[in-house]
């Protein structure tokens, strides 16, 4: 960043055209949608939506451990693995569809739970040795997590029910439930996680701990109870995103991988470490595989979706070499 | 013994190194190489046999990740990528030529491996050097390199699953024949053939770290920045180290497929990038014999104490187990034993020994002849490997 300009009138003009600048990109993001609301109907825009918004959740948990950690999260994928396997314990021992909404919850702790043990039994003795060593670690403990889940529940496709079947009606409009659930809890979250990080003490702490853990540390700050919680909170989203995605997806143990590196592209096409940039990335990468997963003519060699995605990565890995600070790298990065 | 002025060396205290025994041992392996399946293959225990060919073959796929991860200090996730392209280009050749290949007889030609095993490195290597040339012009840093192997290997696997034309989506390409059928031994042949291109990999593996651009390689993995200040080119030692791995890998990936018979989109997967990259961990990264070292003892282990613990349990509970195992012993040998068993074997190549005086000359006289910095000299004993944030 350049330091800004003494003359009074020359930053009123560099403040204009940032301004300028900002409604462009507004008014650009209104008119993409609007493009696609005219060429989609409402349902798939709003299963696009649904699948968008389960992509961000799982990348904002992903954003949330490396942005205050510093440790890349390569076991995540497997967290969310294991909440789609709670998801679908609960239903089925419940053994009715609704008992999703029980399993909601009880994935995002179960998974909490989950991270906490990671912590105290690997993390804790990887913390402030760079990048690599985390990484290795939670890659190992991503294998130890999914070869467990298949010794004990076999590697054969599980499936979860819809909980909710019926469209919802709002102003005339009907809309699919589930995906309008998903939506809903989409925005739910990151509206949560906005306030907790920008109003609250804990979100004070964290953001300290982020910045300069030893400094954190001498004004007082328990910084390894801050990393703890954080990587609770990040771990129990990628738990609840397995369960969002579980009815949606099949569930077998090594469905993770895909969500892995899915999640990882989105923070780093966003920009690393912050909750604005992992929410543009996750539409920046989540929307054209959807659209091109419906829009693209279907073939028996090349199934639409297989190619979306196949373009999707190779678009992130352009994007990533254009701008290796990430869409809002540079803009934002403090306000976590 | 002649008296008078000692020479600069200091006196041995009370022997020799065992590491000095270098040369003794290195030609007592390449010997046991060779001898060892001819004794196998005369007790007629052909598989056990096939299964030192096997071994041969991944750990040279160890070999390629260990150029990288040991010596480039990248991690690389996608190694089964390179390792599976040239798997499927040997099938393609092997099952009778890429025009016809669906349906047809095997029919293999003199020269379909030899057409096979090119075509296989050079869609190996154009897509390794791509792929490097991409990654480190942005100057992203080594997580990112990950993700991106990452994404390449889940890629690949999509896009093999998908293209069942030339690729047999789901199952593979199947029956493929072996290399040179020249009865009447097909597996002592193969044998064979297998450890010529092991060996004269791992021949070239060493005289590259030990060259220039190995030292180049070994001062950008302790520190990139001072090693791209000092004026060496830190993008273009990396795309070349990446280049060659691609190329070993996709050896081993050649030599595999008319091994195994078939080859499947699990080969070239994110899975077996997974799996080398616990066999080099457990080896020991950086030394290159680690890497086939950790492959030998993961694959010994798991095939000989599945009977052990089979009584326990079922064959395929027996058989799911183990990935679970070793995903422990992975985690306990980054956390606790960063150099892996080869850390233990220059534990006790520390050991003393006493030899007889002409004996430790003439030791003297061959280890002077490789004078390799091994890169844990140059390193110091428990630093971990540094990585640059992106």
């Amino acid at each position: 960043m350049t330091a800004p300009p003494a003359d009074p009138s020359a930053r009123l003009a560099e403040k204009r055209t940032l301004t300028r600048r900002r409604v462009l990109i507004a008014a650009a993001v209104v008119v993409v949608f609007g493009v696609i609301l005219v060429r989609i109907d409402v349902a798939s825009f709003m299963n696009a939506l649904g699948t968008v918004s389960i992509l961000m959740i799982v990348a904002l948990g992903l954003t949330i451990i490396f942005g205050i950690l510093k440790i890349a999260n390569f076991a995540h994928g497997d967290f969310v693995m294991v909440g789609a396997y709670v998801t679908w314990g609960v239903q089925s021992t419940m053994g009715f569809d609704g008992a999703f909404f029980i399993a909601l919850p009880a994935a995002f702790l179960a998974v909490a739970l989950l991270g906490l043990i990671v912590e105290a039994g690997a993390l804790r003795f990887v913390y402030g040795r760079g990048l690599i060593p985390p990484m290795l670690v939670t890659w190992a403990l991503g294998i130890i997590i999914h070869e467990a889940i298949s010794v004990i529940f076999g590697r054969h496709f599980k499936s979860v029910k819809l909980p909710i079947k019926s469209p919802i009606e709002f102003f005339g409009v009907s809309y699919p439930g589930y995906t309008t659930f998903l939506v809903a809890t989409g925005i739910v979250v990151v509206v949560a996680l906005i306030l907790l990080f920008s109003r609250t003490s804990f979100g004070a702490k964290s953001r300290a701990a982020a910045e300069d853990a030893t400094m954190a540390e001498a004004v007082g700050i328990n910084v390894r109870n801050v990393y703890k919680m954080n990587i609770a909170l990040g771990a129990g989203l990628a738990g609840l995103a397995g369960s969002l995605l579980s009815p949606l997806y099949a569930v077998e143990p090594l469905m993770g991988t895909l969500w892995l590196m899915k999640s990882f592209l989105v923070l780093i096409v966003g920009g690393v470490g912050n909750i604005l940039g992992t929410i543009v990335g996750a539409n920046a990468m989540g929307w054209p595989e959807q659209l091109l997963g419906t829009e693209l003519p279907s073939s028996i060699h090349w199934p639409p979706l297989v190619l979306a995605q196949v373009i999707v990565f190779a678009l992130a890995i352009v994007l990533i070499l254009l701008r290796p600070q990430g869409l809002l790298g540079g803009v934002s990065h403090r306000e976590d | 013994m002649q008296s008078g002025p000692r020479s600069d060396a200091p006196a041995p205290m009370n022997g020799v190194p065992l590491e000095q025994l270098k040369p003794l041992w290195s030609a007592g392996l390449v010997l046991a190489l060779f001898v060892l399946p001819l004794y196998l293959w005369r007790e007629d225990m052909i598989f056990e046999l096939n299964f030192l060919t096997g071994m041969l073959i991944w750990g040279l796929l160890a070999l390629s990740l260990d150029l990288v991860w040991g010596y480039g200090g990248m991690i690389s996730l996608g190694q089964g990528v390179f390792f599976g392209a040239g798997g499927y280009a040997m099938a393609w050749f092997l099952t009778g030529g890429i025009t016809h290949r669906v349906g047809r007889a095997p029919d293999p030609e003199l020269f379909a491996p030899l057409f096979g095993l090119g075509v296989g490195i050079a869609l190996a290597v154009v897509l390794a050097l791509g792929i490097a040339f991409l990654c480190f012009r942005s100057r992203v840093g080594g997580l990112f390199f990950a993700v991106v192997t990452l994404a390449l290997a889940v890629t690949a696997k999509l896009l093999v699953i998908t293209w069942r034309p030339m690729t047999g989506g789901d199952n593979g390409i199947i029956n493929i024949p072996r290399l040179f059928r020249v009865d009447p031994e097909p597996e002592l042949i193969q044998y064979f053939i297998v450890l010529t291109a092991v060996l004269a990999a791992y021949w070239i593996c060493r005289r590259l770290v030990a060259s220039h651009f190995g030292r180049v390689l070994t001062a950008i993995r302790e520190n990139e920045l001072r090693a791209s200040s000092i004026g060496f080119n830190v993008n273009l030692a990396k795309t070349l180290i990446f280049g060659v791995a691609a190329a070993i890998a996709a050896l081993a990936g050649a030599l595999f497929a008319p091994y195994n018979g078939n080859v499947n989109p699990i080969h070239i997967g994110f899975e077996t990038g997974a799996i080398v990259l616990i066999w080099v961990a457990i080896g020991g990264r950086g030394f290159l014999l680690g890497a086939f070292i950790g492959t030998f003892l993961v694959q010994y282990v798991r095939f000989y104490m599945t009977d052990i613990i089979a009584p326990f349990m079922s064959v395929t509970t027996a058989n799911s187990v183990w990935p679970l195992i070793f995903g422990f012993v992975f985690l306990g040998v980054i956390l606790l034993y960063p150099d892996g068993m080869m850390g233990l074997v220059h534990r006790i190549g520390a050991w003393r020994v006493p030899l007889p005086e002409s004996l430790r000359r003439a030791l003297a006289k061959a280890n002077g002849a490789d004078a390799l910095p091994r890169p844990r000299d140059v390193e110091g004993a428990r630093t971990p490997p540094s990585g640059s944030a992106p």
